[in-house]
């Protein structure tokens, strides 16, 4: 019976040069994730603070599941308030799929690849934080 | 742990890598994604693509100045406006396409590149209109699945790539 891949050294994925090569690609989607919440916070959305910690800890790839988990946040928020002008919008779809992807950047650990966190987990590697 | 992921890196499920379990959500949820909006489209109730291809290029009361995008701008005039039906049957079935395959997973990067062709026509001619993020964000997550080939897990791709490992397609 074949055995599912097993977490690497650190205990996250990613810690292997095997996972690391498609792990980019949720490097992409955290940097691209950054750039979006930094713009959020240059457009002066009444989310703007909260957008700002979020989006460079996202661009530098720092505490990047924390700061993932406060883009959800920040997402619902918008979400509930979808109908203000400073909302992206009425299609519903968006908001749900940028959750998903920072769901994916928290449980991939997009910050250990290209990021940061790469250099905290070495010292710290269960720390949840990263 | 690491040879064995090596040496069937193309057989499905259970060797698949971490990152391609996660991207299998994405998949998943683009793929309900296209679904909805093709069938949406095919709702007797849906107005037909004409206005909305009358807006992407004219504009709105908020962007009376019309699309800024000057070569597709006459594109749509000029093409896709006059064969408006045409072009409506063309973008629902091609919606509908990339929907299944990513449902499916089958051929699935090649569905997703289809989406990301889909999703720059769309761009150019709606991106003035909306919040920047909406096309770069489903842009990315087509770039994930065809990085990542999630059609590999849980998907025909799974089939195909035992076969036909060297395919880029799946």
């Amino acid at each position: 019976m074949p055995s599912l891949p097993e977490n690497g050294p650190n205990g996250r994925y990613g810690d292997d040069m095997q996972d690391r090569a498609p792990l980019a690609a949720f490097a992409l989607m955290r940097v691209l994730l950054g750039l979006m919440w930094i713009y959020e916070g240059i457009r002066g959305a009444p989310w703007s603070v909260p957008s700002w910690v979020a989006g460079i800890l996202l661009l530098i790839g720092l505490f990047t599941s924390l700061a993932a988990t406060l883009g959800v946040i920040i997402t619902l928020t918008v979400l509930a308030n979808s109908h203000s002008p400073a909302a992206w919008g009425a299609w519903p779809w968006i908001y749900w799929l940028i959750i998903l992807m920072q769901i994916l950047v928290a449980a991939t650990a997009a910050g250990r690849v290209f990021g940061i966190d790469s250099i905290l987990a070495r010292k710290r590697p269960r720390w949840p934080l990263w | 742990m690491n040879d064995s992921i090596l040496q069937h890196s193309n057989t499905p499920v259970l060797y698949a890598s971490a990152s391609r379990w996660w991207a299998w959500w994405l998949r998943l949820f683009l793929a309900a994604m296209w679904l909805t909006q093709a069938i949406g489209k095919l709702n007797p109730s849906f107005g037909g693509i004409r206005g909305i291809v009358r807006v992407m290029a004219l504009g709105n009361s908020a962007h009376p100045e019309g699309n800024p995008v000057g070569f597709f701008k006459r594109f749509l005039l000029d093409y896709v406006l006059p064969h408006w039906q045409l072009f409506g049957l063309l973008v629902t079935m091609a919606e509908m396409a990339v929907g299944l395959a990513l449902l499916f997973g089958v051929a699935t990067r090649l569905a997703a590149l289809g989406g990301i062709f889909l999703q720059l026509q769309y761009a150019f001619g709606r991106a003035y209109l909306e919040w920047s993020f909406v096309y770069p964000a489903i842009i990315l997550a087509l770039i994930v699945l065809v990085w990542t080939a999630p059609g590999r897990v849980l998907g025909v791709d799974a089939v195909l790539a035992r076969k036909w490992p060297k395919w880029p397609i799946w």
